[in-house]
């Protein structure tokens, strides 16, 4: 699908809240992909629905986010969750495949790369990331 | 003592209270601060490294999906909370859940005014420690035992003020509500403002069984800010804990009063002398 028909029908968002799941919850990812919204969640925050990916960037806080954030992600129903870990120079991606909340990533390291489920053209190269 | 406790009775907050503190100024718009679970966390202050590759993935991302990028500048001087550590005594980031991030603390300007825009709405039930909002519900010290003790009290302290469960400020970030307070007279009786460590004479806590953590939280600030001596009464034991010498560290002395021994009060009302069978009732 060309790049051109998908223009400004989607959302990348540093730093936008998510409404996740019960109301105890507002986890501030690094970065999220959201579904087309003709305002641009100006005016709603972002269900868990909306979010076709999340993404943690880590150095300091790899283990909590491991830990904590991802199960988090997963529970509330987002359907993927990245976590580069610049420590280890490695891309995490949770929930790819496997039952839901399945805490096992597929790893990918400087030289791979990889898509989100949610736009299998979009080949990201782990070393682009880290640059 | 650590929030790890079990018995310890955290103020969870919900989404929408969240959304109101931002929007009513009690936190800062931008404020990086996630509500995980009900607690509230600061973010840590991202390296110069994060922030790079945060843009860079956004910037990738952006290109390749054709869409514009969007939020907050992540380095905003107001976004990451500050405290100075000096003015702490617990040490909250030793919470097994969400460390490293450390559990956001409020000033007691901003506890005053989470009451005011409603979402604290019953002051009496909750205590602000260390920053860190507390519900007082769970504990139920003796009523009769309290009464009895605030009788006696007055009865010994003559023009001394005796307060139950009322708000003592001791510092920036705590409003704890002893289960007792002797207070130094003073002409207005506090309708000012709540009075603060150097105003106090003795702090008393009543012991609710073991289960009750709450004095293990409320002694080292009590100490921190000055309080000259702290009781903790254990009806069940007979005894009666005694904090002195008050320091950055907590008491640094403490002692155990048994049925027959006598307790003194502190400074100009040094000549108050209590049995602890009549303390016990």
């Amino acid at each position: 699908m060309a790049v051109a028909v998908r223009r400004h029908r989607f959302t990348v968002d540093q730093y936008r809240m998510i409404q996740a799941g019960i109301l105890t919850k507002e986890p501030q990812p690094d970065v999220t992909v959201l579904r087309p919204r003709a305002d641009f969640y100006r005016a709603v925050h972002p269900q868990p629905g909306d979010v076709l990916l999340v993404i943690e960037v880590a150095d300091t806080t790899v283990e909590p986010d491991r830990r904590w954030k991802v199960p988090l992600s997963a529970r509330a129903g987002l359907r993927e969750a990245w976590l580069v870990d610049l420590n280890a120079e490695r891309l995490e991606i949770y929930g790819e495949a496997g039952p839901a909340g399945d805490p096992r990533p597929r790893v990918l390291s400087r030289g791979e790369a990889g898509a989100p489920g949610a736009f299998p053209d979009l080949t990201i190269h782990v070393a682009d990331l880290l640059g | 003592m650590s929030l790890a406790d079990p018995e310890l009775s955290i103020r969870r907050f919900t989404v929408s209270e969240l959304r109101r503190m931002k929007e009513r100024g009690i936190l800062p718009p931008q404020a990086r601060i996630e509500l995980l679970d009900g607690l509230l966390v600061d973010l840590p202050r991202p390296s110069a490294r994060k922030i790079e590759v945060v843009r860079r993935l956004a910037d990738l991302l952006a290109e390749r999906l054709g869409a514009p990028v969007q939020g907050g500048e992540p380095i905003h001087p107001d976004a990451y909370a500050t405290f100075d550590p000096n003015l702490m005594v617990h040490d909250w980031e030793t919470l097994p859940l969400t460390a490293p991030y450390p559990l956001h603390r409020f000033s007691v300007e901003e506890y005053h005014r989470l009451g005011e825009i409603g979402i604290l709405a019953a002051p009496g039930r909750y205590e602000l420690l260390d920053g860190v909002v507390l519900e007082a519900a769970h504990r139920s010290p003796a009523q009769r035992l309290i009464d009895h003790v605030v009788d006696l009290l007055r009865e010994r302290a003559g023009d001394a003020i005796v307060s139950v469960s009322d708000a003592v400020r001791l510092g920036p970030y705590s409003l704890p509500r002893p289960d007792v307070t002797v207070c130094h007279a003073r002409q207005d009786r506090y309708r000012s403002g709540p009075p603060s460590g150097e105003d106090v004479v003795l702090a008393v806590d009543v012991w609710d069984g073991p289960s009750d953590v709450t004095h293990a939280l409320r002694w080292p600030v009590y100490a921190r800010w000055r309080i000259p001596i702290a009781w903790l009464i254990d009806p069940a034991g007979g005894a009666v804990h005694v904090g002195k010498e008050p320091s950055d560290r907590g008491y640094a002395s403490t002692e155990r009063y048994r049925s027959g021994e006598t307790l003194s009060l502190p400074g100009p009302f040094h000549d108050v002398v209590l049995e602890v069978d009549d303390i016990l009732g």
